[in-house]
């Protein structure tokens, strides 16, 4: 017997790995900072659990731990009430927004979302249009036009040397055979810079390099352009390389990408 | 898939991990289309998780088992088992889940106090609302900020009570002055840790406990604020408390304890920071390169706080010592802060339960009384040999590998070819037994005479061999196996398939050891004033125990024992080439006895200080003989009672316990992975999101691969699954 062509399969999975960290895709749980967490003898808030029994400071400190993450989802709920978002216990927008299950499909959806809450509501986010991507880029969705990463806000500071003249975009232009995550650091101030990226190496030695990888600024737009393109036969695994400053050769950021396996 | 029959699914392994992916794939939910056979090593399901009535009805374990309290999917799937079970408790005492599991709240660590003695630190956590499992109450999405919040509370509890501890406590500091951009905003806390960096007002631990405040605060705009100021200022912290503190708590154990825990709160928290954690979509995993102790110091923890009882329990609890040489404690920093800030902020009911019988008998029977019910097949005294993949050349364009055939060795024949009976009766409580029943197997008497060792590694005999072949044995395979046994069954995986061959070098494990005694004393005339607990951070080779003299009403003596102790720790790997000896397991068995016996004479002396008759040797006449009649002259004196106990060397490659060593996590396989098609992975082994080993990794691991099979559970009701 030679052929199993009637064999059953396992269905096509929705995503092979756990979602980490949901900042990435939310942004912090509320723009307000959380009101001071409870000190001794501070009454308890309402659905907390029940007040300290005293007894030794460990365990009134893990007690009183416990209301601060109350006061976070209280927050992170009501921003993401604010955006139309599902939340865990929460209802669905009234709006007749999209089931639970589509919104929870995969990571790379997630982050479409978010992208679109972004481009929505950021001042100056980057152009949408460009040349189209290749491949699969987690947390990007696959076929989709590259769109800005999601490099955090700088909000206005009271402290001049703090200050950035607004935000930079990302646009990723990435060719990978396989699931691609990329995650993107660059310093305050960057923008502008003729900046290079280094080979993206993996701590194992015996893992080739992802050579060629590109960062060209284009100040106009305020924008980077970060090139990309993973060779079929690159093993999974985690690279990553140093974004450097070409005239001084200060580091200025790092680059990782994760290759799914 | 166009098959109207039902979906056959082969799982191999009946441990925690097999069982719950056995329990998911039937749940009536799916109506039958899933039909379950495990197969099973031996006469018992249980794994690593197994144990047998022996002598007295005596609970013999494999080690200590606790279960703690965020263990979300462990206890969810149990309870639901429990409730399906409908025991009727006017016939077992063991009816509910809630009777099976008691509620723990007395923990401790042993620490080597300064003053030259092992001392108990004890502390009494509190119970939460709620307990561990609840249906219906969703969970918090959990963030690295979050727990860093968290974090930061404690450190502030911890100071203020060190605070009133100190007896020349220094006046409170003025609160700093309001900042003029707006209470609450980036700029207002920006501009109060730049002027409390400024001034430096962290003269007194008041100002202290108030700038960790303002941290917290920060935590909560981390992306608006600049981190290198944040660090610097958590710094200055750190170094404020460090001079109050340390000439203090020099002299204090309890001040230095405190003082510890805040060192390594602050470590956790400023490499948080540092390491840009609560941004990186990789969360602590970004971390797992780094050995936890490496990585607390480069975060600016003191070599003492790094050496602390706490976190040598943290080692402890998870047998974290590389081929278990205690010179080598190593776990990947990521699941370490992870696992204890999910043990310590996310736990429901109690901090740890206890089980109020053997694990075998709260947990494995119940699984197999309800999945018989359901229908699921048990195939026992099964040995897999082989995962047989199709021939690569015969795949199609596109097809993914698959296994094609499962081999096994088949250890003994059911008389009448029906299914074994498996379990025993214990005054109404189905519990599994120590041995196997010989009278149900096909000349059982003779494989009793003989010795057969139906769990042993080192013993191959079989009465015959079977081959399962796709689309007639099975259509899915589960393999449930213990992860030091993969690289034994999936020889031609790890042949053909770099991935495995890396996973089985890469992800190691270590064997481990425990004993159990039985006394005529209670624990307090052995010196231990304090209720029952559980300690860790002890000193090797046994560096945890657990007072368990609840049991001694579930087992049978004539005259119940009056206290019962459990102990384990890692135990040292031989060479290799002294594991292919046959006698290696008798080998390993004496030398836990050895350590065992050395251990009661000396060192646990330091825990119950009345437990020796005279320097250096243990109190042996107290030690419980089920042999022996209530009154009869004793069968053996001295520290030969010993041989009346029980002990066990975990060595066989299914007893092992999976490290997590740095460096080894991305090595683990996913049961997830798609790369074959009908064929997945269950066990704490794998890459099941929460990667050490316990038992609710192993439950989330069956309850991913029962969603690679069939879709459900949700991924997103696999709790703790997305989690940092």
């Amino acid at each position: 017997m030679d052929s199993h062509d009637d064999r059953v399969k396992r269905p096509e999975p929705q995503r092979t790995g756990p979602v980490r960290n949901w900042w990435t895709l939310f942004g912090p749980p509320g723009s307000v900072p959380p009101s001071g967490p409870g000190m001794p003898g501070m009454p308890p808030m309402p659905g907390m659990p029940r007040p300290p029994s005293g007894g030794d400071p460990v365990s009134q400190g893990v007690q009183l731990g416990y209301r601060v993450i109350e006061e976070y989802m209280r927050q992170g709920q009501n921003v993401a009430r604010m955006f139309g978002m599902p939340y865990p216990g929460g209802t669905m927008p009234a709006s007749g927004g999209p089931p639970m299950e589509v919104l929870f499909r995969s990571f790379s959806e997630f982050m479409n979302l978010w992208m679109q809450m972004m481009g929505g509501r950021a001042p100056g986010a980057a152009p949408t249009a460009a040349a189209p991507a290749v491949g699969i880029a987690g947390p990007f969705a696959m076929g989709e036009p590259h769109v800005p990463a999601p490099v955090p806000r700088q909000a206005p500071v009271s402290v001049p040397q703090q200050s950035e003249g607004g935000q930079v975009a990302l646009t990723l232009e990435l060719e990978s055979p396989r699931r691609t995550e990329v995650s993107f650091d660059l310093r305050p101030r960057s923008l502008g810079l003729p900046l290079v990226v280094h080979d993206l190496r993996a701590p194992e030695a015996d893992k080739p390099r992802i050579t060629g990888v590109a960062l060209e600024t284009v100040p106009d737009e305020e924008r980077l352009v970060l090139r990309l393109r993973i060779p079929a036969e690159q093993p999974p695994g985690i690279y990553s390389g140093i974004i450097l400053d070409e005239r001084t050769s200060l580091p200025r950021g790092t680059l990782t990408v994760r290759l799914a396996p | 898939m166009s098959n109207q029959r039902p979906i056959q699914v082969a799982i191999i392994g009946g441990g925690c991990a097999g069982m719950t992916a056995a329990f998911e794939l039937t749940r009536p939910e799916h109506a039958g289309k899933y039909h379950v056979t495990v197969y099973q090593l031996g006469w018992r399901m249980g794994g690593k998780g197994a144990s047998g009535r022996g002598p007295a009805d005596r609970i013999h374990e494999h080690g200590l088992h606790l279960w703690m309290g965020f263990y979300e999917n462990a206890f969810r799937v149990m309870r639901e088992c429990y409730a399906e079970l409908k025991r009727d408790p006017t016939k077992c005492h063991i009816a509910d889940w809630r009777d099976a599991f008691t509620p723990d709240h007395f923990s401790g660590v042993a620490d080597w106090s300064p003053s030259g003695r092992w001392l108990p630190w004890r502390v009494n956590l509190p119970p939460f609302d709620g307990q561990p499992g609840d249906p219906g109450n969703p969970l918090p999405r959990w963030t690295i900020a979050d727990y860093l919040a968290r974090s930061l509370t404690l450190v502030r509890t911890l100071l203020t009570a060190v605070q009133h501890h100190e007896a020349s406590a220094p006046a409170p500091a003025t609160a700093p002055s309001p900042s003029t951009a707006g209470v609450g905003t980036p700029e207002s806390l920006l501009e109060d840790v730049s002027r409390l960096l400024k001034y430096g007002q962290l003269a007194t631990l008041a100002a202290i406990v108030e700038a960790l405040g303002l941290v917290e605060s920060v935590l909560g705009v981390l992306p608006r604020f600049p981190e290198s100021v944040l660090v610097r200022f958590l710094d200055a912290i750190s170094t404020a408390a460090r001079g109050q503190l340390e000439k203090v708590t020099e002299k204090d154990d309890e001040l230095r304890r405190l003082w510890e825990i805040i060192e390594l709160v602050l470590a956790v928290v400023r490499g948080s920071i540092r390491f840009r954690l609560l941004t990186d979509a990789r969360g602590f995993d970004a971390i797992d390169d780094y050995d936890c102790r490496e990585w607390l110091r480069l975060n600016g923890a003191s070599e003492r706080a790094i050496n602390s009882a706490f976190v040598r329990a943290l080692y402890d609890l998870a047998f974290a010592y590389e081929d278990g040489d205690f010179s080598r404690p190593r776990i990947a920093a990521g699941q370490a802060v992870r696992g204890a800030l999910r043990a310590f902020f996310t736990y429901r009911g109690a901090f740890f339960f206890k089980m109020r019988s053997g694990m075998g008998d709260i947990v494995f029977a119940p699984f197999y009384e309800v999945l018989e019910r359901r229908g699921v097949r048990f195939e026992f005294f099964h040995r897999l040999e082989n995962v047989k993949l199709a021939d690569a050349s015969r795949l199609k364009p596109g097809e993914r590998p698959y296994v094609e055939a499962l081999e096994f060795d088949v250890q003994a024949q059911v008389k009448g070819g029906g299914e074994y009976q498996p379990l025993v009766d214990v005054r109404g409580l189905p519990c599994w037994p120590a041995e196997p029943d010989y009278t149900q197997l096909v000349e059982g008497k003779r494989l009793k005479q003989e010795g057969w060792k139906f769990e042993s590694h080192w013993d191959k005999r079989k009465v015959g061999t079977k081959v399962l072949r796709v689309g007639e044995g099975f259509d899915f395979v589960v393999l449930a196996v213990g992860g030091g046994a993969v690289k034994h069954v999936t020889k031609e995986l790890v042949e053909r398939d770099a991935r495995w061959r890396e996973m089985v070098e890469r992800v190691k494990s270590v064997p481990t050891q425990a004993f159990q005694i039985w006394m005529s004393a209670g624990m307090r005339e052995l010196g231990w004033t304090e209720p029952p607990i559980n300690i860790s951070g002890f000193v090797e080779p046994f560096d945890t125990w657990a007072d368990m003299s609840h049991l001694a009403s579930e087992e049978s003596w004539k005259r119940p024992p009056r206290a019962i102790a459990y102990f384990c720790s890692a135990l040292p790997d031989a060479p290799e080439a002294e594991q292919q000896s046959p006698s290696f397991p008798e080998a390993q068995h004496e030398k836990v006895r050895r350590d065992a016996v050395r251990f009661l004479n000396r060192d646990i002396v330091h825990l119950w200080p009345r437990a020796q008759q005279k320097p250096g040797e243990f109190r042996w006449e107290l030690l419980m003989d089920p042999s022996e009649a209530p009154g009869s002259e004793p069968r053996a004196r001295g520290e030969a009672r010993f041989a009346s106990q029980y002990w066990t060397a975990n060595v066989n490659p299914t007893d092992r316990y999976t490290l997590s060593l740095p460096g080894s996590l991305r090595y683990r396989i996913s049961p997830l992975d798609p790369t074959y098609d009908n064929f997945t992975v269950a066990g704490d082994w794998t890459d099941c999101g929460f990667n050490e080993g316990c038992v609710e990794a192993a439950v989330m691991s069956g309850r991913l691969a029962s969603h690679a099979l069939s879709g459900l559970p949700r991924l997103e009701d696999i709790v703790g699954f997305d989690h940092p």
